[in-house]
């Protein structure tokens, strides 16, 4: 089958031959494609980006990512767990605003610099 | 007339089959067709100039039904059970300026407006030229007020603080013959007392406007011919109205009109019932359907859009005058409802091409069509073809509300005394409506000293608004000064335009109470530059909510229900 | 007055990445629009930043906060809420700008034009029909979902599949839009592959090619669009038209570089850059000005974006140097190169060239050839307009003055 690695802006078009003897991965420039494709076959994970509210002037709302990737198939609990959170204060960039969240060991951190 | 003859000749041309009946002042049409065209061809043909008698045309459009017409989602009695001298039905050129004229007088005077803002009809979407009145074969009250007009601009522009240029117009003549021809222009000017008509020369024409080389043999000159913001001075007139006591209420419909046998008593609005002693019908492309809930209709209108294209001022290939083809004997007789639209050069010294025009049976439908964008760049490149299509910024349509007979008709009607008519007012309306609304103010303030009322001047009456402070051209020691009165000045906001966020306040902040992304736009220009409010418009909802108290969310573009957002993100 | 040797106007990452090279060796004026620095990618939220730069997968406003942590570090003055209105040439450069505490009047001897770009409207594309509220580009979009907080609509219909038009797909499907569909008038999609799979296929948002709004109805609020098949020369096929029913139309139809100030200028542009013509050191035509990041071409890389300020910044802050410039020739499906010419009197020994083919591509050659003979030459695959590509060529081994410089792409 074909894919399309999404790890770096290369977007790599990779063929991915799955079979008995294991994955072979062919056309990815780097061994990240390799390791890209492996798990887009069994458990595809995915970083997410969005925002928080928060209770802060002049931010309506503060942008946030996971500081890795979960499940893809996570994303939108994840989404649904970001719209009940409120910030309440000014925060560092960078501040870890959920722990592990939905256990998937990552953590959901702000992106900007609230000044 | 003999109407059997004109029936015979629908049916001949048009296919149609016409029943005709004659009453004291008009001429009613009825039948049915599914060609919208045929039907104000049908109306055209019964048009008879010397009786003076209106064509209605009520032949029946069989194609669709007539689009409901645009009420706003409001209902409150704000209005209900207030007494007024004069109810003025639209807010259109013709509305507002007969508001401020009549607010010379110590008048209880109340606008209703059904739209978010005045200017939001023709009067808002027209190429705003004052027209020198040339055009105009013979005597009307199109020619009466349009040279008396065009007289009156340059003071009462800058009475309200409007900007106002008398640049001049050029139409260029193509052949020898076609000049010979324009001299015919210059005894209609002396007979009409239409000041500074000229024929010039090739070699002039070619200096002034060098991108009319090819084809020029000359070109009629017309020194009176000006330009200003249609919408804007709507907007001033509507403001200086308020200024001096009118009331001017929006998002306030007219639903029907109560009366006795010959006397409007009250009008019922969205907003409440409203007592009037006298009612002026503005009401633009609905002029003829305000008539008849007074059971007052005599006249017809019939709808006709207009596109204007606005060019990119950076674009390459404009020309630097309004200029126009003199028609030919071939344009002459292909449309006779429009000089054929021009080249205008706007205030803000954008390029305008335009308008078309096209007979629409939506009254209210501004929408554009590919077609109507290549009709008026193919017609007005012909008179500048070094312009690129590329170079078109923007477009805009209106629609107008010319009646069959193709003239104002400006008069107090002969059945209902209260009821004064300032319907079919298409061009040269906006360059007529200085010296008609003057006119019109006049048989109000007649008719309430002949039912008795004792109408005094309004000795308060201030003809002067102050036009808004407009930072970028400033001098930079005054632009700097304001910035210390007001650091909001110093915010630019609009990119495009150049327009800070005290501006935009400003503007938010208007005595008609328009709070409107559309209505910041049209007065100070945030968003109207080439980026079209891509960078500005969340900056613009952002000052409204912020300087009204109201959410984001709550904020329209224009008209009630135009919303930009439908609510906060993670609530939704 | 006071003096700089440097200006540089537009605190987005060119001018950031070219203020804090500058102030290496200059006196460094950054002069900023907006009340934080960092440009679009404040309201960029999404990821993907960096990746060549740092190696890490940031959102905008990370990456920005890199540059932001790092110019705080240096002596450049910083004017924010800062709007240039007048730039006057004498024997050096005069701006006049204004800020919350009136006109402003300084000089420079160097100018750097980071003033990005701008997006394409609807009106530039000619969507017919009314005058609704609810169509938006996906900058416009962007700023209000990021930095407002609010939500366009429910439904929404998206045309181009630009980068920013994808991004905002996801990023309202995340927030409980539906959207509806996106739609590219090219038979090609015009954004990142990358992003037409994680921001499209992830969430099963269908794509359509030659197909493009023709229309849009709506009596307050747009109701509804139609669509049209287009062309190969993309004009709208009539009889193939097609009503959806949405709330919201977000427009991803282009960028174009914005150069007001170049114009006022008289600096030279590039038609088909629509940015500035410019040297291997982002010096325009005009002496003294130059011009960087999307100001200068559209980007697909907020890497690129930096480095090309870096470049800028680098050598506005050398001293004056006579020039002596050669054309670069374009051959083949190229769709165009930066820089388009070149300055002999620099170092040619890295000349960082970006280009972009003029359709798909397979199988290609791009040779780089000095009087007919090849200096560079590097293969490739698939070539695809919408990704940029980057080589860094040396020419200090050719005889440049010997003949003509040419960049070709030919088939293998």
């Amino acid at each position: 089958m074909e894919m399309v690695c999404i790890v770096c802006p290369n977007g790599c078009r990779l063929k991915v031959d799955n079979s008995a003897e294991g994955v072979k991965v062919a056309g990815a420039k780097c061994k990240r494609g390799e390791a890209f494709a492996q798990t887009e076959l069994t458990n595809p994970m995915r970083s997410v980006t969005s925002s928080v509210k928060t209770t802060v002037k002049n931010y309506p709302v503060v942008s946030v990512r996971t500081d890795g990737e979960i499940p893809k198939s996570k994303i939108f609990d994840l989404i649904k767990e970001l719209s009940e959170f409120t910030l309440d204060k000014k925060v560092p960039i960078g501040t870890i605003l959920i722990k592990n969240v939905l256990n998937t060991g990552i953590n959901v951190i702000t992106t900007t610099e609230m000044i | 007339m003999n109407l059997q003859k004109k029936i015979n000749e629908a049916y001949k041309k048009l296919g149609i089959k016409i029943t005709a009946l004659e009453n004291d002042r008009s001429i009613v049409l009825n039948g049915e067709c599914g060609d919208w065209q045929k039907i104000v061809d049908a109306g055209k043909l019964f048009v008879d100039k010397k009786s003076g008698k209106h064509v209605v045309n009520d032949i029946k459009y069989t194609t669709r039904q007539e689009t409901p017409p645009y009420l706003p989602a409001l209902k409150d009695e704000k209005l209900n059970g207030t007494e007024w001298d004069v109810v003025i039905i639209g807010g259109g050129i013709s509305g507002c300026s007969v508001a401020r004229e009549l607010t010379k007088f110590d008048l209880k005077v109340l606008l209703c407006e059904k739209h978010s803002d005045v200017a939001h009809g023709a009067s808002g979407a027209n190429d705003g030229m004052v027209h020198a009145g040339i055009d105009i074969k013979r005597q009307c009250k199109k020619l009466y007020y349009g040279v008396r007009g065009n007289a009156m601009y340059d003071i009462v522009c800058k009475d309200l603080g409007v900007e106002f240029e008398r640049a001049g117009q050029y139409v260029v003549f193509t052949s020898r013959l076609i000049k010979l021809l324009g001299r015919s222009y210059l005894r209609r000017a002396k007979k009409h007392n239409i000041p500074g008509v000229e024929i010039i020369g090739k070699k002039e024409i070619c200096r002034i406007e060098p991108k009319v080389k090819d084809f020029a043999v000359g070109a009629l000159k017309i020194i009176t011919t000006g330009a200003v913001s249609p919408y804007k001075l709507t907007i001033a007139y509507a403001e200086n109205a308020v200024q001096n006591g009118a009331t001017v209420s929006l998002n306030t419909a007219v639903l029907s009109i109560n009366r006795t046998d010959d006397e409007i008593t009250s009008v019922v609005t969205n907003r409440g019932t409203v007592k009037a002693k006298c009612v002026v019908n503005c009401a633009g492309v609905f002029a003829d359907q305000i008539a008849e809930m007074a059971g007052d209709r005599y006249f017809s209108i019939h709808p006709r859009k207009g596109v204007d294209l606005l060019m990119d001022s950076k674009a390459n290939g404009l020309p630097s005058n309004a200029i126009s083809l003199a028609p030919t004997f071939k344009t002459l007789k292909q449309n006779k409802n429009t000089k054929g639209g021009g080249i205008i050069k706007t205030v803000d010294g954008n390029i305008l091409l335009g308008p078309n025009a096209r007979e629409v049976f939506d009254r209210e439908d501004t929408s554009t069509q590919t077609s109507d964008i290549n009709e008026v760049f193919d017609k007005q490149s012909r008179c500048c073809p070094s312009m690129q299509k590329s170079g078109i910024i923007a477009y805009f349509a209106g629609v107008r509300a010319p009646s069959y007979e193709e003239d104002f008709i400006i008069e107090r009607s002969s059945e209902i005394k209260n009821l004064i008519h300032v319907a079919g007012i298409q061009s040269p309306g906006l360059t007529a409506a200085p010296a008609f609304s003057v006119d019109v103010a006049e048989l109000a303030v007649e008719y309430l000293k002949s039912s008795g009322c004792d109408v005094k001047l309004n000795t308060d009456f201030n003809p002067v608004r102050n036009a808004p402070v407009c930072a970028k051209t400033l001098t930079d020691a005054e632009r700097d000064e304001l910035i210390k009165s007001n650091p909001d000045y110093g915010k630019i906001i609009c990119r495009c335009e150049e327009v800070s966020l005290g501006e935009i306040k400003n503007a938010i902040n208007n005595p008609l109470g328009v709070r409107t992304i559309d209505g910041v736009k049209r007065r100070v220009r945030a968003g109207m530059g080439r980026c079209q409010g891509g960078f500005c418009m969340p900056l613009v909802v952002k000052a409204i909510a912020e300087e009204t108290g109201v959410s984001y969310s709550s904020v329209d573009k224009g008209d009630m229900g135009s919303y930009v957002a439908i609510g906060n993100i993670k609530e939704i | 007055m006071k003096h700089y040797d440097v200006i540089i106007i537009g605190g987005g990452p060119a001018g950031l990445a070219a203020a804090i090279r500058a102030s290496k060796n200059a006196s460094v004026l950054l002069i900023e629009r907006e009340a934080r620095l960092g440009g679009i990618l404040k309201q960029c939220i999404h990821d993907g930043f960096g990746v060549v730069r740092f190696g890490e997968k940031l959102s905008g406003p990370e990456y920005a906060d890199r540059f932001i942590k790092e110019i705080d570090k240096t002596n450049v003055e910083i004017s924010l809420l800062s709007f240039v209105t007048d730039v006057t040439r004498t024997d050096k450069y005069e701006l006049t700008y204004v800020c919350e505490n009136g006109v402003r009047r300084v000089t420079c001897d160097k100018l750097i034009l980071a003033t990005g770009c701008r997006e394409r409207t609807k009106n530039g594309i000619f969507i017919q029909g009314d005058r609704c509220s609810g169509v938006y580009t996906a900058g416009a979009a962007q700023n209000l979902v990021n930095m407002m907080g609010v939500m366009p609509g429910k439904r929404v219909v998206i045309l181009g599949s630009g980068d920013i038009g994808l991004i905002m797909a996801r990023r309202l499907t995340f927030e409980g839009a539906e959207v509806l569909g996106v739609y590219e008038a090219k038979p090609t999609p015009s954004g990142l592959t990358r992003n037409i799979h994680q921001c499209l296929r992830d969430f099963d948002i269908p794509l359509y090619l030659s197909k493009t709004v023709t229309r849009v109805f709506g009596a307050n609020r747009l109701e509804k669009v139609e669509i049209s098949d287009v062309d190969d020369k993309m004009r709208p096929i009539p009889g193939t038209e097609q009503i959806i029913e949405c709330d919201t139309l977000v427009l991803a139809v282009g960028l174009i570089p914005e150069n007001e100030l170049a114009n006022d200028l008289s600096v030279k542009l590039d038609y088909k850059t629509k940015g500035a013509i410019v040297d291997q050191n982002c010096q325009t035509l005009s002496d003294g000005i130059y011009a960087c990041g999307n100001a200068l071409h559209v980007n697909d890389l907020v890497d690129y974006v930096s480095e090309s300020g870096e470049t800028a910044g680098g050598n506005a802050s050398l001293p004056n140097k006579e020039r002596k410039l050669v054309p670069v020739e374009v051959k083949g499906k190229i769709m165009y190169i930066v820089p388009q010419m070149l300055d002999l009197n620099s170092p040619l020994d890295k000349v960082i060239t970006y280009f972009r083919a003029s359709e798909d591509l397979t199988g290609q050659k791009l040779t780089v050839k000095v009087g007919g003979q090849t200096v560079f030459n590097k293969s490739y695959l698939k070539l695809l307009p919408p990704e940029m590509e980057r080589v860094v060529i040396d020419y200090s081994k050719a005889d440049l003055s010997s003949g003509r410089i040419v960049i070709s792409l030919e088939d293998k």
